[in-house]
């Protein structure tokens, strides 16, 4: 239901806006994606790769970003079954000085086959970073802090954060540009006051199109 | 004797007589060779003979009193002189004795004849163009006495009176060629005349001129100001090492944070984050000694900005006057060859 809402959102902006406003604003990427799934400890390690889709808007001092993303898993341990992972995440952004915004999101990691991971859902509070090295390049910080996490299997988190650092080299007129980004996350899951911790690493390394 | 006497005068003084050539009557052929032979009393028979048959042309009725007047003058019949020199001035008042050929005595004599008469000498129209309305032709003229001088212009659809004023020696007058409602005068021939007006006395020169009409010349527009030149609006930074020491921060605040922030429990799991931040520091490097991107030079920017807008200004400038000369038309003014006088 969230999801449908977010896309009707997402067509009404782009049905009510102008070439001239979205000028150089909108970006659309593809990505492959490698993650570490670890869960519990260290022997529940799961690593796999998959592809992801972005879309970034940014008018003024407003920004938007909605990557979707779905990867294979494998466990280390032959104990364990593989799965998918299928993960959204949405920000928006408002930039309170030329290289710092201030970021609200949410986002979504669901498992498939189901309990073969826990799925999680958060809503993010955080802030990035992106400071222009030069004309074509560009790095970026961002953190956040997870509120009130949700997981299919119950329980609750006490820590729940993550980090993120990406590099884009591309064209000077921003048409083009290859952008390669990591995630990190770490969630202090507790159920029935039992530790079961989750941390998930991510990069991707995609294209974008600038519009 | 005094014949002897009078011949050696003559020869001492009077200087060659600046005949006019081409006299078609016989008398006056006569007198003039007669006068070159120093037998004044020959030469003055036969001009005033000459003159008593009344077929002379202008010409030749100059050359009779002049050679009258010269005559006299050396044989000392001041007043016979001084009345063939007035006769000559109002046949022709620009012609005078050359200073440096003939006597005192007979420059003397023609200022004498000069000084008893009325008439408006030298009168000249110098050549120039000028926008109607803007401009004008001199008219120089002299009198032989103070008098008041008139100034007329008579020509196509054309008889404006230009001036009066009174003048003692030299006048001057100038012609704007417009009519009283200020239309440029037509094109065409034109007759200035200058009127000396003494008591009873009048004399009027006139002199021939012609006006020509053309458009008045546009101006070019400009397409750079004149010792002004645009700056370049960007300037290539010295290379430095910024971008590295940015990506170093970036990277290294976010992998420390990963590193802390791993659980103890779960294992290493930072090789994603590592590669991605070597892959950043790998980009700030290249970024650092890659030559820097041009950036923009503010002030140039601006210097530029003005430059442009003074350079359109000033061409609007241009177009307006444009505008104001196509509508203007250029009068060129010039006395006829031999007309004067």
């Amino acid at each position: 239901m969230i999801t449908s809402r977010i896309a009707l959102a997402l067509l009404t902006l782009f049905a009510s806006s102008t070439t001239a406003l979205w000028s150089q604003t909108v970006r659309v990427g593809v990505h492959s994606v490698a993650m570490t799934h670890n869960e519990v400890n260290e022997s529940r390690t799961a690593e796999g790769v998959g592809g992801a889709a972005s879309l970034m808007l940014r008018w003024r001092r407003l920004g938007l970003e909605a990557v979707g993303l779905r990867a294979r898993m494998k466990p280390d341990s032959a104990d364990l079954r593989e799965f998918d992972v299928l993960q959204w995440d949405v920000r928006f952004s408002f930039w309170v000085a030329p290289v710092v915004a201030i970021e609200i999101g949410g986002g979504a990691r669901t498992i498939d086959p189901e309990f073969a991971a826990p799925d999680v859902g958060a809503i993010r509070i955080g802030f990035v970073s992106e400071y222009p090295m030069a004309r074509i390049a560009s790095v970026r910080a961002r953190g956040a802090y997870l509120v009130n996490p949700r997981f299919n299997g119950g329980g609750e988190a006490g820590l729940a954060v993550e980090l993120g650092l990406g590099v884009a080299v591309g064209t000077a007129n921003g048409r083009f540009r290859v952008k390669a980004e990591s995630q990190f996350q770490r969630i202090d899951r507790e159920v029935n006051s039992v530790e079961v911790p989750i941390q998930v690493t991510l990069a991707t390394l995609g294209v974008e199109l600038g519009f | 004797m005094k014949r002897h006497t009078v011949l050696i005068v003559a020869v001492l003084t009077l200087g060659p007589v600046q005949l006019l050539e081409g006299q078609d009557n016989a008398a006056l052929r006569q007198a003039r060779q007669a006068y070159d032979a120093l037998d004044f009393e020959d030469a003055i028979t036969a001009a005033q003979q000459a003159l008593r048959q009344g077929e002379l042309s202008r010409n030749d009725r100059i050359v009779a009193h002049e050679l009258l007047g010269f005559a006299y003058g050396a044989l000392d019949s001041a007043r016979q002189a001084v009345d063939h020199f007035r006769e000559l001035i109002f046949l022709d008042p620009d012609r005078e004795p050359d200073v440096n050929m003939v006597s005192p005595r007979i420059t003397a004599l023609y200022a004498s004849a000069l000084g008893q008469v009325l008439v408006v000498r030298q009168l000249r129209v110098d050549s120039a163009s000028f926008v109607a309305n803007q401009g004008g032709v001199d008219i120089r003229f002299q009198l032989s006495r103070p008098a008041r001088a008139i100034a007329r212009v008579v020509g196509p659809d054309y008889d404006v009176v230009i001036d009066s004023q009174l003048v003692a020696g030299s006048g001057r007058f100038t012609w704007g060629a417009v009519s009283p409602d200020g239309n440029p005068a037509s094109p065409g021939a034109y007759q200035v005349i200058v009127t000396a007006v003494e008591a009873g006395n009048e004399f009027a020169a006139p002199i021939d001129v012609s006006v020509l009409h053309a458009p008045v010349d546009t101006l070019d527009h400009l397409t750079s100001l004149a010792g002004y030149s645009e700056l370049p609006e960007t300037e290539r930074p010295p290379r430095n090492w910024r971008p590295l020491g940015v990506a170093v921060l970036y990277a290294g605040l976010s992998a420390g944070a990963a590193v802390a922030l791993e659980h103890s429990d779960l294992g290493e799991s930072k090789r994603e984050v590592l590669s991605v931040g070597a892959l950043g520091l790998l980009t700030g490097f290249i970024m650092s000694v890659k030559r820097p991107d041009p950036q923009p030079v503010p002030a140039n920017i601006r210097y530029n900005q003005l430059l442009r807008e003074n350079l359109a200004r000033q061409n609007d400038q241009i177009a307006a006057e444009n505008a104001t000369r196509r509508r203007q038309v250029m009068l060129t003014i010039f006395p006829h060859a031999g007309g004067d006088g």
